[in-house]
């Protein structure tokens, strides 16, 4: 929640994404957002939330709001019965696109570092992944894009559209000055962030902050 | 309040690096009491030997003189200013010995001395802590410990009277002291000069980017070398990199450490140094090279090579599996080997004699046979050189082969051709000379090798070492703004 606040600021888009405290606050944010919305386990511990059985998508009813907010706490409570909960956040089901990610980590030597690749469920296996130190210019953003190997996708093929590659550079230059800004920030992730023909949407966020921050 | 006071008093604190190459007056504390003994070991005898023409004064308690030198006990008794101290004592006396600089207000102190944090021992730590608070009491700049120092052939500074005082244009900063002598006897050995060179070791106050930082602007320097290990200033070095007009050359060593602890995010648990010092070459445009040889071969090609901007090469050279071969290992570093226009086969036609079974495509095969160097072979690189399809030549010779079959004259024919063909290409040119394992091939190679290097013709010792060399060289250029 406050990671994508955060994120919003910098000038990334970003979904709208609301916490409902109980199965009661559920329905009517899921309602107000408009369906189909999206679940996920809201907890500080918890970075893997689809390997706990966090995620539900597609949800098109207030019934299976409910059932999906009992679901999820089930597995949760199952799966990692230690973490604190804090509830479960409500989102709109963004259209799908090319599953990229962009994150940022320090380096003991060099600072900032952000990164860029292949998103989503690719990005923890096949690690398909590049760097560049902050600051970065046209030209890194421009050279980071393009070398991963999963390129290709982006460019589009067998009919699908090329992404729109120059809202991705914008999106890296935007937040190469915002972690530059924002020291106190010490690695995020907008993982995945949907890439489309007309720009992009980062459907999750996640920062960590230094500690004592 | 105190960090902020602290750290601005150290901003103040100028780097004294014209002291460092070229001081006009230098004390050696430990010079030997046996002047015989200093001259042949010591460090008076390599300022002696290396013809350093400024003020020597040798520091010794239990003698008048030293080689001819007025002794002073300590260095708080020599009356004059002190540009430079070279510190070699036993590391115990070396705190107080750093007082002393100190308080003289000796601008640069080089300690040669070693046993401290690099021997990982308490003592050895708590040593260096000590030094490290004494420097903070003056304005004294420190190279070292544990280091060997500066070579620079304009001061008349070398800590090895072997190295050549013939100056060039490369600066070299190492934290390495045994691999950095080695590297510049290797570099040396291929024709390489060096404006300046330094060692600094520990690096407790003088870092790899101070140096740099000065390297970066100081006109005698045209080409920079750093062999680095660990790095604490990362951002200025970085920045200093990408503010470089200069060609770099970079090694890295220690790239294999693992990473880095309890990670929260799928960045950092995805990152590693090695993946960030990649960025920071492709962000920077300083060229990576893995090993002290692969150093002097990127150097030989940035100082004998012109920009090159694209990739395209002419391969000239006998044997057609040595031709094909060295297509693949082209192919591999990025390079092009592409077929020659018809006209250029056509005029190559001309002078290769087709019946041997020689190629006049790309690699051509000139008449370098088991008879001797052919009167064409100038003229053949000179028309792959012309073909419009070619960016650069890269040809390739197997003196081993005229030795075998006793042919006279060859090397001088080899040279008289290269050096030719230097003049007169029209599009820049290296060779390699395969190596062979006996002495006479040895000795014909070094021979003909150093005569091309003085001229400025790019040898190297193999295929492999020329082709990543002058790739890497073409990134570079490439990658320039200009």
């Amino acid at each position: 929640m406050e990671s994508k606040e955060l994120i919003k600021e910098a000038g990334i888009n970003v979904t709208d994404t609301k916490l409902a405290r109980s199965k009661k606050d559920a329905i009517p944010i899921s309602d107000q957002i408009g369906y189909p919305v999206v679940l996920k386990i809201a907890s500080h511990e918890i970075t893997h939330k689809s390997d706990v059985g966090g995620v539900r998508l597609g949800i098109l009813s207030p019934d299976e709001v409910g059932t999906a907010y009992d679901e999820i706490l089930a597995s949760v409570a199952q799966k990692y019965p230690t973490a604190a909960i804090e509830g479960v956040t409500v989102q709109k089901a963004a259209r799908p696109g090319v599953e990229v990610i962009i994150g940022m980590f320090k380096d003991a030597q060099f600072g900032p570092v952000l990164m860029f690749g292949l998103g989503g469920i690719w990005v923890e296996v096949l690690k398909d992944v590049s760097f560049r130190i902050v600051p970065l210019t046209k030209k890194d953003t421009a050279s980071l894009i393009r070398e991963i190997k999963g390129y290709p996708l982006l460019e589009g093929r067998r009919g699908r559209e090329a992404v729109d590659l120059s809202s991705l550079e914008e999106a890296l230059l935007k937040l190469s000055v915002f972690v530059e800004k924002y020291p106190e920030i010490k690695e995020l992730d907008l993982n995945p962030i949907f890439a489309y023909a007309d720009g992009y949407l980062a459907v999750d966020a996640r920062i960590v902050l230094e500690a004592g921050s | 309040m105190q960090m902020p006071l602290e750290m601005l008093d150290q901003e103040k604190t100028p780097s004294f690096m014209e002291e460092v190459f070229s001081p006009k007056s230098i004390a050696v504390i430990g010079a030997s009491s046996d002047s015989e003994k200093e001259r042949k070991a010591g460090w008076l005898g390599r300022l002696l030997q290396f013809g350093f023409k400024g003020r020597i004064y040798p520091i010794n308690p239990k003698v008048k003189e030293v080689l001819g030198f007025k002794a002073f006990p300590s260095i708080g008794d020599v009356p004059d200013s002190i540009d430079y101290v070279i510190m070699a004592i036993p590391r115990r006396l070396v705190p107080a010995s750093l007082n002393e600089c100190v308080s003289k207000g000796v601008k640069v102190v080089h300690i040669y001395t070693a046993g401290f944090s690099e021997t990982g021992t308490r003592e050895g730590i708590q040593l260096q802590k000590e030094l490290e608070k004494i420097i903070q009491t003056g304005h004294t700049r420190v190279i070292g410990p544990n280091c060997m120092g500066v070579y620079c052939p304009s001061g008349g500074l070398s800590f090895d009277i072997r190295f050549t005082k013939e100056k060039g244009s490369i600066t070299f900063i190492s934290q390495t002291g045994v691999g950095g002598r080695r590297l510049i006897s290797l570099a040396t050995g291929r024709g390489l000069r060096f404006s300046k060179a330094v060692s600094y070791g520990n690096a407790i106050d003088l870092n790899v980017t101070d140096f740099l930082e000065y390297a970066v602007s100081d006109p005698e320097t045209g080409l920079i070398l750093l062999y680095v290990e660990g790095l604490t200033d990362g951002r200025r070095f970085f920045n200093l990199l990408r503010e470089c007009r200069k060609p770099v050359v970079l090694l890295k060593a220690g790239l294999s450490e693992s990473g880095s602890g309890a990670v929260a995010s799928h960045t950092a648990s995805l990152a590693g140094s090695r993946q960030v010092w990649e960025a920071l070459f492709k962000q920077t445009g300083a060229i990576p090279v893995d090993t002290l040889e692969e150093a002097v071969e990127q150097m030989v090609a940035l100082q004998t090579l012109p920009p090159i901007k694209s990739r395209r090469v002419g391969l000239v050279g006998r044997g057609g599996g040595i031709g094909v071969v060295a297509t693949d290992m082209c192919e591999r570093e990025g390079l092009k080997v592409p077929p020659l226009e018809k006209e250029t086969k056509d005029r190559l036609a001309t002078i290769v004699s087709a019946d041997a079974g020689s190629s006049i495509r790309n690699p051509v095969e000139i008449g370098l046979g088991v008879t001797g160097v052919s009167e064409h072979y100038v003229a053949g690189l000179a028309m792959v050189a012309a073909d419009p399809k070619i960016d650069f030549v890269l040809t390739f010779l197997n003196p081993e082969d005229y030795i075998h079959y006793g042919v006279k004259g060859w090397a001088e024919d080899i040279s008289k051709g290269l050096l030719k063909a230097k003049k007169t290409l029209s599009k820049p040119f290296a060779v390699v000379f395969l190596q062979g394992q006996n002495v006479d091939v040895f000795q014909a190679i070094l021979q003909i090798q150093r005569e091309c290097l003085k001229e400025g013709v790019g040898c190297f010792p193999s295929l492999d070492s020329a082709i990543k060399a002058i790739s890497k060289l073409i990134t570079y250029y490439q990658g320039r703004d200009d």
